[in-house]
């Protein structure tokens, strides 16, 4: 990091302003139970919460994966695969 | 593979990987996690050096999980090689295939990164600076994160946090007891209408997004266009299921050679890409004109491709 961006560290009164405002937007973001989990638990206990939510997505076939990074290339692969076939099945005799 | 040994099977093989003497940390999701956000990525996205590629291969070659080898994801992930990762390339691997599969998204290049990532690692993990710079993506769950990794930089007193908040109710919290640095205010014009209490910060932040999410819808359909004849050569190299990685990997290295632009992006070029996405974050948007004045230059954001 360029040493100009580095600051003091907040003190115990700026810290605490730090987390209500942490803490505010959590809430506006993702609602009062997320702000809970991820600012109350620790990094086991989320762990823990978030293979619930996985786990119960899942139970009701909803594709986590599906807005991955690479969700654009599994579209495109379909995509390319059934070209090839259709190719494929019309170069046959 | 539960949960928690999936996570426990991504810390491992990292800080083996560490050990090994490779460059890497973890990013994006995972990352997220570790900063205190939750987010239900099953995938571990891992920068790593270039130069550490072949260090890389060797180990996920040897890596198994539930008897599982490790083998490129699909037909589409291009080859783990420097001179494609310089392009903005990344690749990607799995263990087994379908919901159920362990996979690894290796980059490179921290795609969006202003500066070099491998001075930011710290543990594991990469910085949240990396990581907010990374999430500047055309998906609407990534904004969220994108704010709370600026406010977290804040508290660990790194004002480089001031770059990633996107809401302006949390601009405005902040500026009441802190002060952001000048060089920051002419980076970045919406912290400037921000300081100044303009009114005109909501259109401001807005229009930043909305370059960052055409930006990167652009960036995909060049992407897109440049991986398709690769893709299909790959497939016509038919290639069997769970082909060892020592095998696969020289073929996709030969497709690609012939297939695979190196860097579609700088192809493009990066002046007419941040033109293009001016335009449509602007005019396409129905934002009035003056919003132009409003976004940060970005260029720094593509010098990972020079």
């Amino acid at each position: 990091m360029n040493p100009s961006m580095k600051m003091p560290p907040p003190t115990p009164a700026q810290l605490r302003r730090l987390q209500q405002i942490e803490r505010a937007f959590h809430v506006r973001a993702f609602g009062e139970e997320l702000a809970r989990v991820n600012l109350e638990l620790t990094e086991a206990e989320r762990w823990d919460y978030l293979s619930w939510m996985r786990t119960t997505a899942e139970h009701h076939g909803i594709d986590l994966r599906a807005q991955g990074v690479h969700a654009w290339m599994d579209r495109l692969e379909a995509e390319v695969e059934m070209e090839e076939l259709v190719k494929e099945t019309s170069s046959q005799p | 593979m539960t949960d928690k040994e999936l996570h426990g099977f991504y810390l491992e093989l990292v800080a083996r990987l560490q050990a090994r003497g490779i460059l890497c940390a973890i990013t994006s999701g995972l990352a997220c996690v570790h900063f205190q956000l939750a987010e239900t990525t099953k995938d571990c996205d891992l920068l790593c050096h270039p130069q550490n590629f072949s260090l890389l291969l060797d180990e996920l070659a040897a890596q198994q999980v539930g008897g599982l080898p490790c083998a490129y994801r699909g037909n589409l992930s291009p080859p783990l090689d420097e001179r494609w990762h310089r392009g903005g390339w990344t690749s990607h691997f799995n263990w087994g295939r379908g919901p159920g599969a362990v996979t690894l998204d290796v980059f490179g290049r921290a795609l969006r990164g202003s500066g070099p990532w491998e001075g930011e690692v710290s543990g594991l993990y990469i910085s949240p600076h990396i990581v907010a710079q990374m999430k500047r993506t055309n998906r609407d769950k990534d904004w969220p994160f994108i704010t709370l990794l600026g406010t977290r930089l804040v508290k660990m007193g790194d004002q480089r946090g001031w770059l990633h908040i996107f809401s302006e109710d949390t601009l405005a919290e902040l500026l009441r007891d802190f002060s952001c640095p000048a060089e920051l205010l002419a980076r970045r014009p919406a912290l400037r209408l921000a300081v100044e209490r303009d009114q005109r910060v909501r259109a401001a932040l807005l229009a930043e997004r909305l370059l960052w999410e055409r930006l990167d819808a652009l960036r995909i359909s060049i992407y897109e266009r440049a991986l398709r004849p690769y893709l299909v050569a790959v497939r016509r190299a038919r290639m069997p299921d769970g082909m060892p990685l020592a095998e696969s990997h020289p073929i996709r290295l030969q497709c690609a050679e012939v297939h695979l632009a190196v860097s579609p992006l700088r192809d493009y070029g990066i002046e007419r890409l941040i033109e293009a996405a001016r335009h449509e974050a602007i005019h396409k948007s129905g934002l009035i004109a003056e919003a132009t004045l409003w976004l940060p230059d970005v260029r720094e954001n593509f010098a990972y491709l020079n």
